[in-house]
């Protein structure tokens, strides 16, 4: 089989006892057909048994831990400016539904949104790193540099931040315009939005005390759901620019067949989510008062 | 909105899905007549490499002097085949285990929903990837085409699902299911009869929606190097011209047309969704009474 | 006596595919102060259209196209906006079916009661609070319960909240739409009782609207009788619903069963209202009508009799 992981672990250049293969083969469950192991590794992800990577040989949970906090600050500023963003773009559209407005910053979304992220990355990477040199191609800091204080070493970061959080934020951001803008256009047909107007408030108090509360109920649960596909997004995002998150680290993993790294990644991943799915049903039983904690 | 006319009518009337499926036409004739291309795309010409687009060659050439424009417009076939292909698998599987889960809500149900949520929560494009090196490893004689397809459709089936699902649940609730049931309608009738065509607007919104999401997810694994080396798609030539660093050499008419045409396909087959989807939304529609 | 609201020649119709909907089709009555006022006729006549222009609170597909509106002598329609904010639910305000989503299902009730008084007066939250809980108590309903959320009340009490709402800025009018419409006839009466008594206390005027004469019947001192956009009888409740003038309000009145009267079947009026989209050229009930003769095909006149009465009719 091609890029036989058992090879990996020998150091290189050693003969290969060909029954010490064997048995770290046999250890590792790399014996067994192909589909048993994929079951195997969906099995044991649910195991907290992490094991043990291959390729960086050290402990699966710290190869992770070290690459996390890249990633956790990618996604968390991008999704952070997509939400507000695309909640605040789309309460407008909603708004002035039909108009210029809605037309013109929907059809934006949409457009981003059918970008393949990797693509965009490369465009924006074409146009301001290459031709423009304005920012650095790839990685999270500039290798050569010795950071005289925080501050150079928090600019520097956020050059090397700037495009991949602009690429990220672009083709998410048209998802949460659209929930919000629908259930904005929605909320506006119900009868308190009438009763608000009859009271004698202005048109935007009508907006903000009473349409938006009510708009962001279904907006909030979208987001759970966005979340999950986040990871595919950050993965490409990580790739283009060489970003040493956990996405570079899972394609890593496959490339260089690394079984038990990737068990691990994608038990995180799946946890990742479940959390935040879980954080929005708790945020959601608050401003929801027809909902209560269970 | 009964019959197949009345559709078309409401429909044209919405500027999104016309101009969607202008689109979506666009590329459908462009993938037919895709023999009319000028070259043979998998044809090279060593003194004929990295040229911006001129007369000869209207979109350029690549590394290796193939013709871009001749690429492209082979490229819409595998875009579309792989797209509609995956989406048919996800729609066929979502709409099964929609349909089971949300009728049964008993134990099958409640099994069959959290099998759901955990393909929602997996994340996809690792998964994908995952299968596809997986199936190519095993040297199984399946064309790479149909692993990828394969993969694509059996990681995209959860939104389906879930669709199908609470729309049976909604409909489930409706007085006239529990009169057929009354009346001795079996449950695959009751499915198959009423609830189905309640269901269906929504539902076919969300394939259309799939199928936008299929392509993209062809053409990332593509770029990735996952897809058929030998094929000739946009996420090909993508990948090709990254490994080239057409990035770093400025050749910008090999790194924009595909991404463009991919944009207007999946936007294409997005707005006919949308368009959908408002239409059988009554209150989403333009005009209000 | 000087009206306080004085409707007269109202034109609104609704925007169809670049024509027009004659939803109500010159329509002129009055509210006097302190007069209670139904306003009643079948789905479609045209009752809530009304009701939302006296208010100008139409959909963006409706406009006003003719005529006025005058509150204590001010016209709604040609106001600026800045005075029709100030007027709405200060001087005039509006009850909705309580059975629809009319209050928001994400805002405290008394918060809800209490945001037009802070909006209106010059009043801190805290007395606004506690003017919207005695508001609360006024109609029925226990103080504690104002600082919960709409979903916690039951239809009926929702109504109440929702007429308590109506008061929170001392309004001269309130328009009623369909106030019990939804109910069942336990509340129904009930909330009857309610509207009644705070109309005395109170010394509102108040516009009833509805498609059931009973309730009007119970509750108003005068009656409007409205059909295809039309008015077609006005007067005092008492001599309208003994001896009507108009055949149309003949036939509502013999749909309904009367218990002390004859044992006759109820009859419903054959046919069904004209479209409003091409209304015909004379007299909207005629197709309808068992005394329609020739003359009917020309609009009838507008007769009001020295009574106060009027009825839009040849024959009578």
């Amino acid at each position: 089989m091609p890029g036989d992981p058992a090879r990996l672990l020998i150091p290189r250049g050693r003969a290969i006892d060909p029954s010490i293969m064997e048995r770290m083969r046999e250890f590792y469950g790399l014996d067994k057909p192909i589909p048993i192991q994929l079951l195997a590794y969906i099995v044991q992800t649910f195991q907290l048994n992490l094991g043990y990577s291959f390729y960086y040989k050290a402990p699966v949970g710290q190869v992770i831990a070290a690459w996390l906090p890249n990633t956790l600050v990618l996604v968390g500023i991008s999704e952070a400016v997509a939400i507000v963003l695309g909640f605040s773009v789309g309460a407008i559209a909603g708004w002035k539904r039909g108009k210029r407005f809605d037309i013109i910053s929907t059809t934006f979304g949409l457009t981003t949104w059918s970008m393949p992220t990797f693509w965009l990355g490369i465009v924006l990477i074409m146009v301001f790193s290459v031709r423009l040199g304005l920012f650095p191609v790839g990685g999270v800091r500039t290798l050569e540099l010795q950071y005289a204080n925080i501050f150079q070493q928090l600019a520097d970061l956020a050059a090397h931040l700037i495009l991949p959080v602009i690429t990220l934020t672009l083709v998410s951001f048209a998802e949460y315009l659209l929930i919000m803008r629908n259930s904005l256009v929605d909320v506006m047909t119900e009868d308190f939005v009438l009763t608000a107007r009859a009271k004698g408030l202005t048109e935007q108090r009508v907006l903000r005390d009473h349409v938006i509360p009510n708009a962001l109920l279904p907006s909030v649960t979208t987001i759970a759901i966005a979340l999950g596909f986040i990871v595919g997004g950050a993965l490409q995002t990580e790739i283009i620019f060489s970003y040493p998150g956990i996405g570079m680290l899972t394609f890593q993993a496959i490339e260089f067949r690394d079984y038990a790294l990737l068990q691990g990644l994608f038990f995180i991943d799946a946890l990742l989510v479940i959390i935040a799915n879980f954080a929005a049903d708790i945020i959601y039983t608050y401003i929801d008062p027809r909902v209560k904690l269970q | 909105m009964r019959n197949v006319s009345g559709f078309w009518k409401v429909y044209s009337a919405n500027r999104k899905g016309v101009i969607g499926l202008g689109l979506v036409l666009f590329f459908v004739g462009v993938a037919v007549f895709a023999g009319l291309a000028p070259f043979d795309p998998s044809k090279v010409d060593a003194t004929r490499t990295w040229l911006p687009p001129n007369r000869v060659n209207w979109l350029g050439t690549d590394w290796f002097g193939h013709d871009l424009f001749s690429q492209m417009i082979h490229g819409t076939r595998v875009s579309l085949f792989v797209g509609v292909f995956a989406t048919l698998i996800s729609a066929i599987i979502g709409t099964m285990i929609g349909l089971l889960s949300g009728y049964y809500t008993r134990l099958i149900g409640e099994f069959l929903e959290r099998v759901v949520d955990f393909f929602l929560v997996i994340p996809y494009l690792p998964l994908m990837i995952v299968l596809v090196a997986v199936f190519e490893a095993t040297e199984i004689p399946i064309p790479i085409l149909w692993i990828v397809i394969f993969a694509i459709g059996v990681t995209g089936w959860s939104g389906t699902a879930r669709i199908i699902r609470s729309q049976v649940l909604t409909v489930k609730e409706r007085q006239f299911v529990d009169r057929a049931r009354t009346i001795g309608a079996s449950d695959m009738r009751i499915m198959i009869r009423h609830i189905m065509p309640n269901v269906f607007p929504l539902v076919f919104a969300n394939v259309v929606l799939t199928v936008a999401g299929a392509v993209l997810a062809e053409v990332t694994l593509d770029f990735l190097g996952l897809g058929d080396i030998t094929t000739i798609s946009w996420g090909m030539m993508l990948h090709f011209a990254l490994s080239n660093n057409a990035m770093y050499r400025g050749a910008w008419w090999w790194l924009i047309p595909p991404g463009l045409a991919i944009i207007l396909l999946v936007m294409g087959f997005t707005l006919i969704g949308y368009s959908v989807e408002e239409i059988s939304n009554p209150r989403l529609r333009e005009k209000k009474f | 006596m000087t009206a306080l609201l004085e409707v007269d020649g109202l034109k609104t119709y609704f925007r169809a595919d670049g024509e027009y909907v004659k939803a109500v089709d010159d329509v002129s009555f009055r509210v006097n102060k302190g007069e209670s006022v139904g306003l009643a006729g079948e789905s479609g006549c045209g009752k809530t259209t009304v009701a939302l222009s006296l208010m100008r609170l139409l959909p963006s597909n409706a406009s006003i196209q003719g005529g006025r509106i005058l509150y204590e002598g001010q016209d709604i329609v040609s106001m600026s906006d800045r005075r029709l904010r100030k007027t709405r639910w200060k001087e005039i305000s509006i009850v909705f079916q309580g059975a629809m989503n009319a209050l928001n299902p994400v805002k405290r009730v008394v918060d809800q009661i209490a945001e037009p008084m802070i909006l209106h007066g010059d009043v801190s939250k805290p007395a606004a609070r506690k003017a919207a809980e005695r508001l609360v108590e006024l109609v029925g309903i226990d103080k504690t319960r104002a600082k919960e959320y709409p979903h916690e009340f039951s239809g009926g009490m929702r109504q109440r909240v929702m007429i308590a709402m109506a008061l929170a800025c001392d309004p001269r009018l309130v328009i009623l739409d369909e106030p019990t419409t939804a109910l069942d006839v336990m509340t129904k009466t009930q909330i009857q009782q309610l509207v009644k008594n705070i109309q005395k206390e109170l010394d509102l005027s108040t516009i009833l609207i509805t498609h059931d004469l009973s309730v009007i019947a119970e509750t108003c001192e005068k009656v409007a009788i409205m059909y295809a956009g039309k008015l077609a009888e006005y007067g005092d409740v008492v001599s309208v619903f003994k001896a009507p003038l108009h055949p149309y309000t003949e036939g509502l009145i013999k749909a309904f069963p009367n218990i002390r009267g004859s044992r006759e079947l109820p009859a419903s009026i054959p046919g069904t209202p004209p479209n409003l989209l091409h209304p015909p050229a004379g007299c909207r009930f005629a197709p309808r009508c068992p005394i329609a003769g020739k003359e009917c095909e020309a609009l009838p006149p507008d007769k009001t009799l020295e009574t106060g009465r009027f009825v839009s009719c040849w024959k009578r």
